[in-house]
């Protein structure tokens, strides 16, 4: 188990990096495969496990295979795409490269689980390009959108923009890649709806221009055509044909229980989706609550459905009688052995302070069913904490539970983080986190914010002994950890010669990339030591630099940012334009760093070529700003 | 809660997983359990949310 010394070795000696992960062995030891996640209905993940003890397309016979026929791309696209899942970026990303090397020598093609035929070449790029996409570590986007450039009428293509939905693309890059996208796609009902909830995020607000307008018409299309397709009928027909086939197992699958039953959720979701959006635009009140009484016909028995309804009766529609009726203490009764729906009758009255002594017998119910869960009693005590019962929060997650629980590194790290930050039981706190943290160390980030809330709390000692020397001594090959650490405690001013330290090892690591680097030189400018900074990212770096624009780009506004190099960052953003003459951002930097380099002829054709480029409206205006400045810079130096 | 807790189980499988036999014990000793029994072992990383 987690939180225990033992289960955290199993995950770093097996690199486990997310959950769910299964590990198959073969009897003698070795590693035969491996699933990460539980996608999909049982059934499906039942025959998953099914053909690996069979042995097919598992990693072991993929690269027995692959020992065969070294020169045959589809197996190391396979392993690659294992590893790909594994989120092991560095193994993916070389077979990646491995099969596309092999597939160039050849025409081979292969069937993807649908039955699609693809080419080994295009399958191994997009394998490559997706790799940067879905796996830990910086995402980038430009590698699948090259590959569509590249092989714009594959059938990948599709899973390429769906890909690129795991960023939002904004002004100029959303209006090019979603132009692309409904070029391709004109009436795609999948991606109109991908693109439509993009105007769900908060952070995607103010883009109301030509994205809406793209959107709108994406999804105005892909309804048109939508009504003309009945998913029932297509199924009902497709089981008739399985049935003259004589292939009546099939079409049982087809268009059987399991079809139904999904068909019934679908309804009452849908129901429920309706009801929410009118009633959270208070409009279409009564049609709204008629929906959810249907819902609730259509999946009477559904726990999870009775309380997204109450939840809606209580919050959306101000009916507390009706929430009761359907999720009160009669609904209680009838679940009394289940603890996620315990919890789930618990969390909804407390949190709304309505029959809270219901409520609380649910929770006593839960924890005398999962005594030992952190998960509950954590979740249970933040619910409590917000309800103000903070006695309650503390007798279920308090000092006791950890007294019991000495060595259990993760109940003493979130016992410890849940109340240092509510600054009660101190004394019993911060030793608790101290052990958990010293003994099974966690990411950067949580040292560093735990020490922080230890010095404001006037625990300066255990603040060094989570994120101090010897922290720094087990992290002597983590350019992030030492550069925040070096930053951490000269901010702090405190503890400065492990400061130093810090960032020197960081600076003299080998593999450092652009990132790091920029981090870096950001950490010793902050701190007073400009020349380091340049050392680490200046004009000998950008010497090395190759074709990459992103990274020229970077180093282009970092020093135009920071007031700092200009020319050098000139000379990058000369050589962004160079490399790529078609891309908007780079004639814009080139534009910006002219301003303040006095280089106004220079930054007027830069900001031209920007404006011959744009296409959104409000970029183009904030480009004729910036052309109105350097234009009058351009007046004075000449007149 | 911010982070779930985080278990791991070990099963030895049967022919079609028809009876799971859940081990305790360290992976040591269900490795040499399989062995001994000739079959596949099978490790389960898991999340607990509830």
């Amino acid at each position: 188990m987690r939180g225990e010394l033992a289960g955290e070795k199993l995950v770093t000696k097996f690199g486990v990096k997310s959950t769910p992960f299964l590990l198959f062995f073969n009897p003698d030891g070795t590693e035969l495969d491996w699933i990460a996640g539980y996608s999909g209905i049982p059934e499906n993940f039942h025959k998953q496990v099914l053909a690996i003890l069979a042995g097919t397309e598992t990693v072991a016979s993929l690269e027995s295979l692959h020992a065969r026929e070294p020169d045959n791309p589809e197996p190391v696209i396979k392993l690659a795409g294992k590893y790909q899942a594994r989120q092991d970026r560095d193994k993916a990303l070389a077979l990646s490269k491995e099969a596309m090397s092999l597939a160039a020598k050849g025409n081979r093609t292969m069937r993807l689980e649908n039955g699609e035929v693809v080419s080994c070449a295009e399958m191994a790029e997009y394998q490559y390009a997706r790799t940067y996409m879905v796996t830990y570590g910086i995402i980038e986007h430009r590698y699948l959108r090259d590959f569509i450039a590249k092989f714009p009428s594959s059938y990948l293509v599709k899973d390429a923009f769906r890909d690129l939905f795991g960023l939002l693309f904004t002004g100029d890059e959303g209006i090019e890649v979603y132009s692309k996208m409904i070029e391709r796609f004109p009436n795609d009902p999948e991606l109109a709806n991908r693109l439509a909830r993009y105007f769900g995020y908060s952070g995607i607000a103010g883009e109301k221009g030509k994205i809406l307008d793209l959107s709108l018409g994406l999804s105005e299309n892909a309804l048109r055509v939508a009504p003309a397709v009945s998913v029932p009928e297509t199924a009902k027909n497709l089981a008739n044909l399985q049935i003259l086939k004589g292939l009546p197992e099939k079409a049982e699958e087809t268009y059987g229980s399991g079809f139904l039953a999904g068909q019934v959720k679908s309804w009452a979701n849908n129901l429920m989706a309706y009801a929410e959006f009118w009633l959270q635009k208070k409009r279409n009140q009564k049609d709204a609550e008629a929906a959810i009484d249907l819902a609730l016909r259509v999946r009477p028995e559904d726990r999870s459905l009775l309380r997204q309804a109450a939840s809606d009766y209580l919050t959306l529609l101000g009916k507390p009688e009706k929430a009761l009726a359907i999720f009160g203490p009669e609904f209680l009764k009838t679940i009394q052995d289940s603890p996620k729906d315990l919890y789930s009758y618990f969390s909804l009255w407390i949190r709304q302070k309505k029959i809270e002594a219901g409520a609380l017998t649910a929770l006593e119910r839960l924890l005398a069913l999962k005594p030992e869960s952190v998960y509950y009693r954590g979740s249970a005590a933040y619910a409590l904490w917000d309800a103000d019962q903070k006695d309650k929060a503390r007798s279920v997650f308090g000092p006791e539970f950890v007294k019991g629980r000495p060595e259990n590194m993760n109940s003493l790290y979130e016992y410890g983080t849940f109340w240092l930050r509510r600054d009660i039981d101190m004394e019993e706190v911060v030793p608790s986190l101290v052990k958990s943290l010293r003994t099974i160390p966690k990411g950067y980030y949580e040292h560093m914010q735990t020490a922080e809330v230890l010095r404001k709390a006037g625990k300066a000692e255990a603040a060094l002994a989570i994120f101090g020397p010897e922290y720094l001594e087990k992290n002597q090959d983590n350019p992030d950890a030492l550069a925040e650490y070096g930053n951490f405690w000269l901010k702090q001013k405190s503890n400065l010669e492990s400061a130093d330290q810090a960032l020197e090892k960081a600076a003299g690591l080998p593999s450092l990339t652009s990132r790091n680097r920029m981090r870096l030189a950001r950490v010793f400018l902050d701190n007073a030591k400009p020349g380091r900074a340049e050392d680490i990212y200046g004009p000998a770096y950008l010497k090395t630099l190759g074709s990459e624009i992103e990274p020229l780009l970077f180093y282009s506004q970092f020093w135009k940012y920071t007031n700092r190099n200009l020319f050098s960052a000139l000379e990058a953003a000369r050589k962004a334009c160079a490399l790529a003459p078609t891309k908007i951002e780079a004639w814009k930097a080139l534009a910006e760093i002219c301003v303040v380099t006095a280089e106004p002829k220079e930054g007027l054709a830069a900001v031209e070529k920007a404006l011959g480029l744009v296409k959104d409206s409000q970029e183009r205006q904030k480009l004729e700003t910036l052309k109105k400045q350097i234009q009058a810079a351009l007046d004075k130096k000449e007149g | 809660m911010r982070k779930a807790a985080f278990f791991f189980f070990l099963f030895l499988i049967p022919i079609f997983l028809s009876a799971q036999n859940w081990l305790t014990g360290s992976l040591d000793e269900a490795m040499a359990k399989a062995k001994a029994s000739n079959k596949p072992l099978l490790l389960d990383f898991f999340a607990e949310t509830g």
